[in-house]
């Protein structure tokens, strides 16, 4: 490369910055080697980068911003949070299943083996895997779109305010899109099949994820893994009859066998296999094949019902 | 106290319409896609809003800068960008000798093709420093890296969109 064109790119670089004296600058503008550099230099009286409006992004963001409030109002806030939560511990222990079934609450509760399709108060569709409950309340849907949720569901939420599901481990948040959440035990798992989906989990110094379409996320024991979603698919394959699973500890593919046909998976020592495809929902048998063919191991119906996995 | 942090709107909004673009703009200069680069804008400045009684006025910037690089980061694979830039109008009086329309659009188009050519470092701050007057301690900020860095860098692009010019 030509040496004296570097120096004068050097000799520019530092002009572009203000460290040539005028003198300085002035010569170097007379060079003839300057010329090449000359419409380079100028670009931004050609170009502009693409539009950006501060002002109108600015009320975008603030439509999304949760209110702040004084520390004042907030420690006043907290204080009152609290003692509401102490009322109403009071009133629903006096009132116990009443108080569940009276207009506000509502709870769905699915067995093993069992799915169930729920339609909220705003028409948005959640669908619950086997052992799985969610509960929200119809009065105040209007407000505040809230769910609890422990086990595994498919969300199609319509758009709309904030949409909250709480889960044990944390907090999924979206506005309008379709999602898979699984939390179970100490897992935490969220796909996004359709717009965007904030992640946070209940533990401090750690960073919400925001998931768009096809991207997974799942959160164990204090640490974060990304998941992979076949794009192609618009809902996971729990929904239709086939449980799909890429590089998953086979442990957790018996569990969700077991809930899925209702018998006590017994499976031990088997750390370190992972699994990749998928299990049907209406073949025992099948399903069994499917997962311990790949790794040479057997599988034998004892006389209580339950399913020894061995070597 | 609402008085010194960034909780109250005053001086939130400032902080946006003071940074937002330049921080739009890195980031569409590295991945080129605008969506992305508005979205990233906002979540940054969104968690900043988030965390406003922890972080202090003068770090708000850097916390900005840093959150959205990072969440960059997990969400862009390194790839072969296009970037399209708006052409500035054509001015009535130039300093240089004048060339017809078409010649200053074909022009300007070169000049955008060979600014895709760029390796990504020295592409950004080259456009950073360019075309939105940032100036190289400004960059260094943003970036991370050292002034020194930022002005090798700058060298380079200008070396290499002049051997890229030449070449068109």
């Amino acid at each position: 490369m030509d040496k004296n064109k570097q120096d004068i790119a050097t000799q520019i670089s530092k002009w572009l910055n203000g460290e040539l004296t005028e003198v300085e600058a002035e010569q170097l503008q007379q060079d003839p080697a300057f010329e090449d550099f000359r419409e380079i230099v100028q670009v931004g009286e050609y170009l502009e980068a693409p539009s950006f409006d501060p002002a109108k992004s600015l009320q975008a963001l603030k439509a999304k911003r949760p209110k702040q409030y004084s520390q004042r109002t907030r420690q006043r806030r907290m204080i009152l949070r609290l003692a509401i939560s102490a009322a109403a511990a009071i009133i629903l222990i006096m009132s116990g299943l009443w108080w569940m079934s009276a207009e506000g609450g509502t709870s769905i509760s699915t067995l093993a083996s069992q799915q169930e399709e729920v339609t909220l108060p705003d028409g948005s569709l959640v669908r619950l895997n086997a052992l799985s409950k969610l509960s929200f309340s119809t009065d105040s849907w209007a407000t505040n779109r809230e769910v609890q949720l422990s086990g595994e569901a498919f969300f199609e939420v319509e758009k709309g305010s904030t949409f909250t599901v709480l889960t044990k481990q944390g907090q999924v948040e979206v506005l309008g899109t379709s999602f898979n959440v699984y939390t179970r035990e100490n897992t935490l798992e969220t796909q996004c099949y359709e717009g965007k989906v904030r992640l946070s989990v209940a533990a401090a110094n750690t960073e919400d994820k925001v998931l768009t379409k096809g991207k997974g996320w799942s959160w164990k024991e204090g640490e974060w893994r990304p998941l992979d979603i076949n794009t192609a698919k618009d809902r996971p394959g729990w929904t239709s009859g086939e449980s799909a699973y890429r590089d998953t500890p086979i442990t957790r593919v018996f569990q969700d066998l077991g809930r899925q046909y209702d018998k006590e998976i017994v499976a031990e020592g088997l750390d370190g296999m992972l699994f990749t495809g998928y299990f049907v929902h209406n073949d025992l048998d099948k399903a069994l094949t499917t997962i311990c063919g790949p790794f040479g191991l057997n599988y034998e119906i004892q006389a209580d019902g339950s399913i020894m996995i061995s070597r | 106290m609402n008085a010194n942090n960034i909780c109250n709107d005053a001086l939130f909004d400032r902080l946006y319409l003071d940074y937002a673009k330049t921080l739009h703009n890195l980031l569409y200069y590295r991945c080129g896609n605008q969506t992305l680069a508005e979205d990233l804008t906002q979540e940054a400045f969104l968690r900043l809003w988030k965390n406003c009684h922890k972080v202090p006025p003068e770090k708000a910037r850097g916390f900005v800068f840093t959150t959205a690089l990072n969440l960059l980061r997990d969400e862009y694979k390194h790839q072969a960008v296009v970037l399209k830039f708006q052409q500035i109008p054509r001015k009535q009086s130039s300093n240089y000798s004048p060339h017809s329309e078409l010649e200053e659009k074909e022009f300007k188009a070169k000049l955008e093709r060979a600014i895709n050519q760029l390796p990504e470092n020295n592409r950004i701050v080259f456009l950073l420093n360019r075309i939105d007057k940032r100036s190289y301690r400004e960059i260094a900020e943003m970036l991370g890296i050292s002034v020194k860095a930022v002005e090798k860098r700058m060298q380079k692009a200008l070396v290499e969109m002049r051997k890229i010019s030449k070449n068109i």
